[in-house]
């Protein structure tokens, strides 16, 4: 004799997959969520990187900063550099107004952080900073 | 029939006259009428009950035309011979709850068949029954037996068997066959969510781990909230130099006006210009910056740009 009708063990089963399926929705979610913030990190992470290497690591710029400096092209021309915790002040003095262009095209494509720049005919003076 | 409230287990032969005004704490056990099963002896040439049941569909085919809501029970009685039994559990089932006896209380149900067997003869119910010369017991008319003993004055004296009838004492909704198929879906789909949950939860373990491996190569700050701020601040720097180069770039790219000097300042750029045309000059700057002045001095033109 049975007395337990097999539609109340199917109610009960109805209901495990029931909390199952809510239960993966949860997740499902939780993961999306988690998916999305680890790809922002990862993205930020690379931007950060970038942007901390290129323009604001001081030993990286003030190397930059002298690789111009000794460049070959500007080995006879009158250059001044001093430096500060925050930044660098550099001047360089040529009657040759193309080795001026030149040193200017050189500086403004580097990743630095112009504060001060003047330009005059026989002279470039300029403030490079780090942060 | 009415019984009243009493304790312990009571006899009850159920026919379709059957009453119950009130029943407490008592466990019922229930003979059930011939006026519910078919039973018939047959000779089968098998050796055991599981294999005659199997047959029997068949052998009741010619009695019976509603097979398919049957359940079939056997009792072997000699060899190859069977006593078979057929019943509509659904028929029993409501013939019960119309006798008002609630399913909780009965304790098992047995076939009058087996458990009459010490009366020849008997009324219960104003029904009368008799068993036939082949000991088959069987519902007669009331008028086929005149003197017949109450079976109610004697049931609680009977001694019953070990043959219980096999009932469902609930309604079907669906074949049995029915639930099993749902019970294999259900349980199938219940297993694929728990491994798509534990998948997603490898995952999401994964993946936070993967996150603090990120940071710590990347250095990034211990809160969000802190790398974005410098983030921010640091966009605006970069942003801002893009600006001042492009600006230092236009104004040189223009070769007809003579530029004597020009000084930037945080955002703002000073530029001198020798003998220049003032509208001209301020044309061509207006094309790229919104604020712009200028004033002549002496063979100088003096411009401010704000970037």
């Amino acid at each position: 004799m049975s007395r337990l009708n097999p539609i109340y063990i199917l109610a009960l089963i109805g209901t495990f997959l029931i909390i199952t399926i809510f239960m993966v929705s949860g997740k499902k979610n939780e993961l999306n969520e988690v998916t999305s913030s680890f790809n922002t990190i990862n993205q930020n992470g690379k931007i950060y990187n970038e942007y901390k290497n290129n323009w604001f690591d001081k030993k990286d710029v003030s190397n930059r900063i002298d690789r111009i400096i000794k460049n070959s092209m500007f080995r006879n021309e009158k250059i001044l550099k001093s430096e500060t915790n925050n930044l660098v002040k550099i001047k360089i003095e040529s009657a040759n107004q193309r080795v001026l262009s030149q040193f200017l095209n050189k500086i403004l494509n580097e990743k630095f952080i112009i504060k001060k720049l003047e330009l005059q005919k026989t002279y470039i003076s300029l403030e490079i900073g780090y942060k | 029939m009415t019984l009243v409230s009493t304790k312990g287990t009571k006899k009850v032969f159920l026919t379709s006259n059957t009453k119950f005004n009130e029943i407490k704490n008592t466990k019922i056990e229930l003979i059930v009428s011939p006026e519910f099963y078919w039973v018939r002896k047959f000779e089968i040439p098998v050796k055991t009950e599981t294999q005659a049941r199997h047959v029997l569909p068949t052998l009741f085919e010619d009695i019976v035309n509603e097979n398919e809501s049957l359940t079939y029970q056997v009792i072997k009685l000699e060899d190859n011979l069977f006593l078979c039994f057929a019943f509509n559990n659904k028929k029993i089932y409501e013939a019960i709850k119309k006798a008002m006896i609630p399913t909780s209380s009965i304790q098992a149900l047995y076939f009058a068949q087996n458990e009459c067997k010490e009366f020849n003869s008997f009324e219960v119910d104003n029904q009368k029954f008799m068993y036939t010369s082949d000991n088959i017991l069987i519902k007669v008319p009331n008028n086929l037996l005149t003197e017949t003993m109450d079976l109610n004055r004697v049931i609680n004296s009977i001694k019953l068997s070990s043959f219980k009838l096999q009932i469902k004492l609930y309604n079907d909704v669906f074949n049995s066959k029915y639930y099993y198929s749902f019970y294999v879906i259900f349980g199938l789909l219940i297993v694929f969510n728990l491994v798509k949950y534990f998948s997603f939860n490898n995952e999401f373990s994964r993946l936070e781990e993967e996150t603090q491996r990120v940071k710590q190569a990347y250095k990034l700050p211990a809160s969000t909230i802190q790398t974005d701020a410098i983030l921010k601040r640091y966009k605006g720097v970069v942003s801002q130099e893009v600006q001042k180069r492009d600006a230092i770039s236009y104004i040189l790219s223009n070769k007809k006006f003579n530029l004597k000097s020009l000084e930037l300042d945080k955002n703002s750029i000073n530029l001198e210009y020798l003998s220049a045309d003032k509208n001209e000059v301020d044309n061509y700057l207006k094309r790229e910056f919104k604020n712009v002045s200028s004033v002549v001095n002496s063979f100088v033109l003096k411009v401010s740009i704000k970037i």
